[in-house]
């Protein structure tokens, strides 16, 4: 394709019209004139000026495309050439990774992640000029979500596998400069490979890319839109996570973008810790996986669009450490959605499936390899490893020989929580556990709130034995309402520490019981129909306040933090800041001892002081696990799962939330592409824009044709003075 | 002012009266030399001359040679009857000026007039005739001052008509010629030169002497300027579209070809040939006139 590189100078074509108005208003000038005889004139005439005219047209015309090719050799005219076009000289990759998100491989799993793989031919080809076969295989991938944003890592490859250029940039313009200034003087033809993931970014290195475009004739720039895959980053509006109660799964609904959901094939790709777990492919705009839980103590998990090359928002949710903790889970899970990702919670949980499960003996595995001695192990107070917190929600169907193991572990200094449902055994929960611990017994069904009440009565905490059971907030907030609970008759010893009215209309009772301690609610903590009290950041305080009483001094300066998407809505002050509570407080401000709160990209927090008892952390606008470091100690909590905390803990609870942002980025992102393309119009045929995954090698390398129009211009000279000559010859000869 | 500026066209086209003009041009052209350009045989002495083998010795004066030891001989002022006819061109194309103050049949009729007085002053016989083709007008020969005047009205009066017919003009001419007179052809020649020729036979048979002048102005011998002309013929109104900076050296080569073959056919007729141009000095032109061949 032919082009112009400096248009501009078409401007001076008005210069042909020199000889066109010499020629025509010349013709038009005719002078009359009385002569006395045409005696002479006459007979030379009719020759004469047949070869004038003839003369005057040739030499009209040859200094007109004279005058054109000087134009045109000013007008810097390229063309791309073919065999060219294949073999540019020396290419240069620029790989950016200027995005919050991952760049997903394209190419084979098994290869390395360089991008570009070249052979340059030791010698010249005959044209000269040096030929590279280049094959563009895929970006070099991100290190890290973490990884430090707006990076620029040129890379000019050549035959030798060289990397003539490893120093990394803070931009495009450095990058792109000292890829220019690495091209130096070679001769023939130059690709930079470019991806670009901010147009708009792009768009301010604008001046700089003509100026190199104009400088350097040969120089041709691949762009790589990612521009519109990175809108995918945020192409997932929303993430619900819902806990199966019949098995020790979670499903997770990822809802993708519309636009997102039209992309052809629109495969997602679901990581767990690194590795490829399941692809899905999204029906109507929802990608949905059941994911297992506890497979190890912290699970990463990502989606991800197989085509996209852009990670979606990760998501966290985190388990213990298997044999750590263990959960005695039955019928509904504990698991309910918004204790995901509370580390310092589930951390110490495991979960089984039934109480038949329970790994009394310090490990997950089915009831058959439970064993006396590794319960009485795991059950010494204060030791490390092995069984500390149980809870045993009482199921139907349970063995009576369960409900003996868990009474022997609290009796070893264990600690168990005992909670109920629907499914519950009650008869056989009241024999086999709770009378053997000396907790009383479990009534009938008590449903506090009636079809037409508006609102069942509230739930009261006894502080003071609140106080006893650990570092527990100060104000633990609103606890929620229970709508349906089992009756209880507490024995004697047994403290009420939540109720619902009268003493006889405990929610919540506990009661040491040798070396351990229990737990019992009589209400589901996950049924919404039962209570909503599941949801309150006080209950995996209070669970893990419970667990740690009987750590002893191990966790004494553990700072326990709650869950902000509820310090979002209730505990979020006015400048944005969440008032976090520090336990007891002690180990916080009133020793002075320094506390450091980083985003799960590991960047400290600049707004964080204590005051008193709570520590002040914020503005938050990071996902997943943020960690609170005390001292030696380390505590985490998480923030949210949306990029930005909903307004509603309900809400949040459904991990819902549209972006608007991401929408507006994508828009803003082409309108910064149009404007781009649009002022580097005249090197059009030298500025390619690839789709990510297209082939980067077809693009023809520009040869430069001025010297030929010069050379045209000078023949043209050379034939306008051999016309003038020929014809002054043939008079002179007549 | 030198006798250039005073007897130049450009100077006596300033002045009222042909006669003023010839008698100005005929004293400038004899100014200093006092010599009639008549020598022959008279009984009016006219000067001494050297001896020279092959002069007859019957004019040696022997007188002086006896005072001086020199041998001179002794000329005598020729004392003739000879009829001078002055034939002038008319044609419209004598009307040119181009490049000059005067046109040309205004320069032939100052030569004319001054040729007229001179000869009016050796009591010679003129005749005037003129003409493009046929002669329009035709005094005959005579010797008195009363036609000496009607000569010059009749050329003061003289206005350029007609197309060039040498030819027929000089056959014409020709058959009213006496013999042993002296003609004057005032001409531009801008015809075939055969045909030319044809007519200067016819006068050159019946009389001993013809003299062809060609006038022409300074553009017709450089030609002109320019490169888009429509050259108009001033006789036929004919037009040609030229470029003359381009056709001019042609133009020149080809004039020199005609006026050539026309010099070379007087030579062979025993015609005295002089080309004029409008721009010289009258008394420039009379001497070369006057000059014997």
């Amino acid at each position: 394709m032919f082009s112009l590189l400096s248009p501009i100078s078409l401007w001076l074509g008005a210069a042909l019209a020199v000889p066109l108005m010499i020629h025509f208003l010349g013709r038009q000038r005719l002078r009359r004139q009385p002569f006395p005889s045409l005696l002479l004139v006459r007979e030379r005439f009719s020759k004469s000026m047949h070869r004038h005219r003839l003369k005057n047209l040739l030499l009209l015309l040859i200094r007109t495309l004279l005058i054109l090719c000087l134009l045109l050799a000013l007008a810097n005219p390229a063309m791309e050439s073919r065999r060219a076009s294949a073999k540019p000289d020396i290419s240069i990759a620029l790989i950016h990774n200027g995005i919050y998100g991952r760049l997903q491989p394209q190419g084979d799993a098994g290869e390395d992640p360089s991008g570009v793989q070249a052979s340059l031919p030791a010698t010249p080809n005959a044209q000269g000029t040096e030929a590279l076969d280049l094959q563009w295989r895929r970006l070099r991938a991100l290190d890290s979500l973490a990884g430090i944003r707006s990076q620029v890592l040129p890379v000019i490859e050549d035959g030798s596998g060289a990397q003539e250029v490893s120093e990394r940039f803070g931009n495009y313009g450095g990058a792109v400069g000292r890829a220019i200034a690495a091209l130096g003087s070679r001769p023939g033809t130059a690709q930079i490979h470019l991806p670009v993931f901010d147009w708009g970014e792009l768009a301010a290195l604008q001046a700089d890319l003509s100026l190199a475009l104009k400088e350097h004739p040969g120089l041709q720039f691949v762009l790589t839109d990612y521009g519109k895959a990175a809108s995918r980053l945020s192409a997932f509006t929303g993430l619900k996570a819902t806990p199966s109660p019949e098995s020790p799964t979670i499903r997770l609904v990822a809802r993708l973008s519309p636009e997102a959901a039209n992309d052809a094939g629109g495969k997602t790709q679901v990581s767990l810790n690194g590795r490829l777990f399941q692809e899905v492919s999204p029906l109507g705009g929802r990608a949905e996986v059941t994911l297992p839980l506890g497979e190890g103590p912290r699970t990463v998990g990502k989606f991800a669009l197989a085509s996209g090359g852009f990670a979606s928002p990760e998501f966290h949710f985190c388990f213990p450490e298997a044999g750590e903790w263990a959960l005695a889970h039955a019928g509904s899970a504990l698991a309910s959605l918004p204790s995901l990702g509370r580390e310092s919670y589930f951390r110490r949980i495991v979960h089984v499936a039934s109480a038949k499960d329970i790994p009394w003996n310090g490990a997950v595995g089915g009831a058959g390899k439970a064993d006396q001695g590794g319960m009485a192990k795991t059950g010494s107070r204060g030791a490390s490893g092995g069984l500390r917190l149980v809870y045993l929600a009482a199921e139907r169907g349970a063995q009576p020989d369960v409900y003996a193991r868990a009474v022997e572990y609290v009796k070893r200094g264990g600690r168990l929580i005992i909670g109920v449902g629907r499914e519950s055994d009650i008869p056989m929960l009241n024999r086999f556990l709770l009378q053997p611990l000396r907790m009383g017994r479990l009534g009938n069904l008590v449903e506090t709130a009636g079809a037409g009440s508006a609102s069942p009565a509230p739930v009261s905490i006894d502080r003071e034995a609140l106080a006893r059971m650990g570092r527990l907030p100060v104000d633990p907030g609103t606890l929620g309402a229970v709508r349906k609970r089992f009756a209880f008759a507490p024995d004697s010893g047994v403290e009420i520490i939540l109720r619902q009215g009268g003493v006889s209309e405990a929610v919540l009772a506990a009661r040491e019981f040798h070396k351990g301690q229990v737990l019992l609610w009589t209400t589901d903590l996950d049924d919404l129909e039962w209570s909503d009290i599941g949801v309150s950041p006080l209950i995996p305080l209070l669970h893990q306040a419970f667990q740690e009483t009987g750590a002893g001094d191990r966790a004494a300066n553990l700072a326990v933090a709650s869950d902000s998407i509820y310090t979002a809505s209730s505990g979020q002050d006015a400048d944005g800041m969440a008032a976090v509570p520090a336990a007891a407080g002690a180990g916080v401000s009133g020793n002075g001892t320094r506390t450091e709160v980083f985003d799960p990209e590991g960047r400290p927090f600049t707004k964080v002081r204590a005051d008193g008892s709570r520590l002040r952390i914020g503005p938050f606008d990071r996902l997943g696990i943020h960690l609170i470091v005390t001292g030696r100690d380390t505590a985490a909590f998480a923030v949210n799962l949306a990029s930005h905390g909903p307004a509603g803990g309900i809400r949040a609870a459904e991990g819902i939330s549209e972006d608007p942002s991401a929408t507006a980025w994508a828009e803003a992102n082409e309108e910064a592409k149009a404007g781009f393309l649009k002022e580097l119009k005249p090197f059009r045929g030298r500025l390619t824009v690839l789709s990510p995954g297209e082939s980067a090698v077809v693009q023809a390398s520009v040869r430069r044709l001025w010297p030929e129009f010069l050379l045209a211009a000078l023949l043209l000279l050379f034939l306008e003075g051999l016309i003038s000559a020929t014809f002054s010859l043939r008079r002179s000869r007549t | 002012m030198d006798l250039n500026s005073v007897l130049s066209p450009a100077y006596l086209s300033s002045l009222k009266g042909l006669a003023l003009k010839a008698r100005m041009v005929l004293e400038g052209t004899m100014a200093g030399r006092h010599l009639s350009p008549f020598h022959g045989f008279s009984s009016e002495f006219s000067q001494y001359k050297g001896y020279v083998p092959g002069d007859d010795i019957k004019f040696l004066d022997w007188k002086v040679f006896g005072r001086n030891d020199q041998l001179v001989t002794r000329q005598y002022r020729d004392e003739t009857n000879a009829s001078v006819y002055l034939v002038l061109d008319s044609s419209a194309s004598m009307a040119y000026s181009e490049g000059g103050t005067v046109t040309k049949l205004e320069y032939a009729k100052v030569l004319a007039a001054s040729l007229a007085l001179m000869a009016f002053g050796q009591r010679d016989a003129i005749a005037v005739a003129h003409g493009a083709g046929l002669p329009a007008s035709f005094l005959p020969p005579r010797n008195s001052a009363a036609h000496l005047r009607q000569a010059l009205q009749m050329l003061e009066t003289l206005e350029p008509a007609g197309v060039t017919d040498l030819a027929g003009l000089f056959g014409r001419m020709a058959a009213r010629l006496k013999s042993g007179s002296m003609t004057f052809l005032f001409t531009d020649l801008w015809q075939d030169p055969q045909a030319i020729i044809t007519g200067l036979k016819e006068i050159r048979f019946k009389n001993q002497s013809a003299t062809l002048v060609q006038v022409l102005a300074p553009a017709e011998m450089a030609f002109l300027e320019g490169t888009n002309l429509e050259l108009e013929d001033m006789e036929t109104r004919e037009t040609v579209k030229i470029s003359a900076r381009h056709l001019k050296p042609q133009y020149q080569e080809t004039l020199a070809a005609h006026t050539e073959t026309l010099r070379s056919e007087c030579f062979n007729l025993n015609v005295k040939f002089l080309r004029v141009e409008t721009t010289a000095p009258y008394f420039q032109s009379m001497r070369q006139l006057l000059q014997r061949p």
